[in-house]
């Protein structure tokens, strides 16, 4: 059977079975490998074997952001047939800004080979040009041809050198599955759900799409999943055109072991997953630590001017019942605790429904609602007027006047935590921007924890108070001026109520903050009335009122489009203005402000507006940028959230156009001078 | 009352509109300015009223390579001169990464390689690159007289770095150019780029 010249081949290529030799080509080492030291007829598994060096990797049949997929083409005997490349899931190559599929280990890829019934021949030459870019951070396009000699024989014995390796590329290979899988494009997001058994132990899940325009390769995979079902977003690639009719993907599902499965969604309504998952967006904070900031931020927030005048009613309930022996002090500290925390998930809660809704928002954000600022008025107006003496505490429309005089007003208390809460929202303390930034991020069981640590450390001085008494004595004895002094505190309420009728008027028009004014008006009325007896004054007080609140659904009290309410010398703040900037390698000062944002306007004056500041600005020619969030403004939040933020303020400086530096959020002359330098 | 505030609030926050893209075909292409090989500011908005096409580039990228190496480029921007185009070629390549040059360097690349590009910017903080989203080297845009970005995408529709695969591809710029200029839409407008990453 065997002719002279096969015998002389044979006898040249010793030893007698599989014949190839690897091909060293710059940073990679290339070879053809047969399962088998010698053919069947029928089916065969050969393999492409790539190896590059470390630190360099090769590319899978989507290749990612940047790439070539690696190619084969074969040059085969008669009777003899090549499929196409089987590949092995890859892996995620992230380089920088882009992410790229494929393979930095040695890798088989496999080929199944049929030898047909009319092969004539004992000895199989097989040979293959394979193509691939192997690349680290440059890239270097390579090629080989590549040949492999194998004797056609019954039965195969498989070769021990490359057995094990071939086992392993097969378990690699995606495994075909029928899952029901559905996907939809809906505002640049690429959703998939798919359910299935193989999904409810995983711990890591990663998606491959076969389509190398279908996702934004570098984008965070956002999952839910629900037992069995799984659902993944991710943003779509910019190449994107139109939906196919299906998509072909590889996931990867880590749990005991690692699997990928081939899948294949039809066209469907599926809901996008909008949190980021909790390892994408996990960064190098941990989360002990961030609700330690929040806890900390809660307790400064109790310094910020936006808190005082509800805290100062809180302060005089305590010494109010700190002469008085049925006082529970412990039942008023945690019912004011649990105003406070829970109406800071309340509106944590709300937040994230927004925001799941596709709402760019942040810390502070029902403040940009006209509407609600204009409510707060109210709320201010009529407390301070309760203060004031012109409403009789114990009528109760006010939950902190109960708590000023009725031994059992638990609700008060409670009460004044909400308003607590709900002041505060004009201020960001320090190490709570880093802490709320984080919070939205996350999962909604994790936001909401770290919004009620907030609201833990908000709570946490009247707490304390509540509960060692020896504290409370130390506050001063009640007597007859606490009469005067709860007269007094009125007046800071009144001058909150006139900061907020400015932002309204900033937020709105003029025209709003004038009907929010005739709507103090009636609330005034409605309040002096509150005491006089009779039907028609019952009816007046509440017809006021609803007057009142209708007014807040007039149609003046809406955001108007943003004016240029920029200062002189100021630019708006966009990020492209931001690019242009940092190409001329000017020095650069962003602010991002808020009318209704007390630390803000606190730093803008103290801070920015010196004559030293501003001398210094002038002298090293910065571009000065406001980006002003008074009202809603998604790429200010989406700027905001690059920074980990999701509130104002924050200070970003680029000096010569260089990385951006964050400032603190609390600022001081000396600070900005040197940040400039 | 206390109870309707947060009701209040959440009955009238208004609906956003969606975040805004960096470059997008269809939409107002992105402004910048960048110092050129020759030490000049030129910015986007100086060729109004011609197309302009980018083009981003790194001499070492064999992607580059091939349509250089092939003549593949340089026709590209000659065709492209003869409609009237102005031709960006950015280099965004930070310092000491494959590629980045300085205006010399950039200067002499051109005239090596028979190049003729209008300006060469200097991107070597990469903010013009990462303005357009620009992922690969080749990767190009076309500007249209409005300042309207009417393509993004690959030189050509045969991704490999090898230069016998010229001939077979269709050139996208070429095509686009010839397009618009002829009052089409442009048929192609948005493809994936191949070729090395951008080295920022």
């Amino acid at each position: 059977m065997i002719n002279s010249k096969r015998l002389l081949l044979l006898l040249a290529a010793w030893p007698l079975y599989a014949q190839a030799a690897a091909v060293q080509a710059p940073h990679i080492e290339a070879e053809l490998i047969a399962e088998n030291s010698a053919l069947t007829v029928g089916d065969n598994w050969v393999a492409l074997r790539l190896k590059p060096e470390p630190g360099w990797h090769v590319y899978w049949q989507n290749p990612g952001d940047s790439g070539l997929a690696t190619q084969l083409s074969w040059t085969l005997p008669p009777g003899i047939s090549a499929g196409a490349i089987e590949w092995p899931y890859p892996h995620m190559e992230k380089l920088g800004e882009l992410t790229n599929y494929g393979y930095s280990e040695e890798t088989l890829h496999l080929v199944p080979l049929t030898v047909g019934a009319d092969f004539a021949g004992a000895q199989a030459e097989l040979q293959a040009q394979a193509k691939w870019l192997v690349c680290k951070d440059v890239c270097i396009p390579g090629q080989a041809d590549l040949s492999l000699s194998l004797p056609v024989s019954d039965p195969a014995r498989s070769d021990p050198r490359w057995a094990a390796a071939f086992a392993r590329a097969r378990a690699q290979l995606p495994q075909a599955v029928d899952w029901p899988a559905r996907f939809s494009v809906a505002d640049g997001h690429f959703s998939l759900e798919l359910t299935a058994n193989e999904l409810a132990e995983a711990r890591h899940i990663e998606l491959f799409p076969l389509a190398g325009d279908l996702v934004a390769h570098a984008a965070p995979q956002r999952l839910a999943r629900d037992g069995k079902t799984l659902r993944l977003s991710q943003a779509v690639s910019p190449y994107f055109a139109q939906p196919p009719e299906a998509v072909d993907a590889v996931l990867v599902v880590e749990g005991e072991t690692t699997r990928a499965f081939q899948i294949r969604a039809l066209p469907g309504t599926v809901a996008a997953v909008t949190e980021p998952a909790p390892a994408a967006a996990g960064g190098d904070i941990s989360l002990l630590l961030v609700l330690g900031f929040a806890l900390l931020g809660g307790l400064i927030l109790n310094l910020m001017p936006c808190v005082f005048p509800v805290l100062s009613l809180k302060a005089l309930a305590v010494m109010q019942g700190g002469q008085d022996p049925d006082h529970d002090h412990r039942a008023h500290a945690l019912s004011y605790t649990a105003g406070v925390v829970l109406s800071c998930v309340a509106v944590a809660g709300a937040l994230l429904l927004l925001r799941a809704g596709g709402q760019a928002l942040g810390w502070g954000f029902q403040l940009q609602s006209p509407v609600f600022v204009a409510a707060l008025v109210y709320v201010m107006f009529a407390l301070g007027l309760s203060l004031s003496g012109v409403l009789d505490f114990g009528t109760g429309l006010m939950g902190v006047g109960q708590s000023l005089t009725q031994k059992k007003g638990l609700g008060g208390s409670f009460f004044t935590g909400v308003l607590a809460t709900v002041v505060a929202s004009p201020c960001t303390a320090p190490f709570m921007g880093t802490a709320l930034g984080y919070a939205v991020t996350q999962p909604a069981p994790l936001a909401l924890l770290v919004f009620a640590t907030l609201g833990l450390g908000l709570a946490l001085p009247f707490l304390v108070l509540g509960f060692v008494p020896a504290l409370a004595r130390l506050l001063p004895r009640p007597g007859a001026w606490m009469e005067t002094f709860k007269q007094a505190m009125a007046f800071p309420l009144y001058l909150t109520a006139v900061w907020l009728l400015w932002v309204l008027s900033h937020q709105s028009s003029a025209d709003a903050a004038a009907l929010a004014g005739i709507g103090l008006v009636l609330i005034g009325f409605a309040l002096w009335l509150w005491r006089r007896p009779g039907v028609l004054a019952a009816s007046l007080r509440y017809a006021a009122l609803a007057a009142a609140l209708a007014l807040l659904a007039h149609p003046l009290m809406r955001a108007t489009e943003p004016a240029p309410a920029v200062a002189s010398g100021h630019e708006a703040w966009s990020s492209a203005r931001v690019a242009e900037l940092r190409a001329e390698g000017r020095t650069i000062f962003v602010n991002f402000t808020a009318d209704w944002c007390i630390t803000c306007k606190a730093n803008e004056r103290i801070a920015l507006g010196s004559s030293r500041v501003l001398e210094a600005m002038r002298d090293k020619n910065v571009a000065w940028l406001t980006a002003d969030w008074t009202r809603e403004d998604p790429a200010i939040t989406a700027e905001l959230a690059r920074f980990g933020r999701n509130g104002v303020p924050l200070y970003l400086v680029y000096v010569r156009g260089d990385e951006p530096r964050v400032l603190p959020q609390l600022l001081t002359p000396d600070l900005i001078i040197e940040a400039l330098q | 009352m206390h109870r309707l505030i947060p009701i209040l609030s959440l009955a009238l926050c208004i609906a956003a509109p969606g975040a805004h893209a960096a470059a997008k075909v269809g939409e107002p292409a992105p402004a910048f300015s960048a110092v050129d090989s020759h030490g000049k500011n030129v910015s986007l908005g100086d060729f109004k009223g011609k197309y302009v096409v980018l083009e981003w580039t790194n001499d070492g990228c064999p992607f580059v390579k091939k349509h250089y190496g092939a003549g593949n480029m340089q026709a590209t921007q000659k065709d492209a001169a003869a409609q009237g185009a102005v031709w960006l070629s950015v280099i965004s390549s930070k310092p000491g990464a494959q590629g980045h040059v300085d205006g010399k360097g950039a200067n002499k690349l051109s005239k090596d390689r028979g190049a003729t590009p209008t300006h060469v910017l200097l991107d070597e903080k990469g903010d013009v690159g990462r303005l357009y989203d620009a992922k690969t080297t080749p990767h190009m845009f076309i500007v249209d007289p409005d300042g309207t970005l009417i393509y993004n995408g690959a030189i050509d529709s045969v991704p490999s770095s090898d230069p016998a695969d010229i001939k077979d591809a269709t050139n996208y710029v070429k095509v686009a150019l010839a397009e618009a200029r002829a009052g089409k839409p442009v048929s192609t407008a948005v493809t994936k780029p191949y070729g090395c990453s951008v080295k920022y």
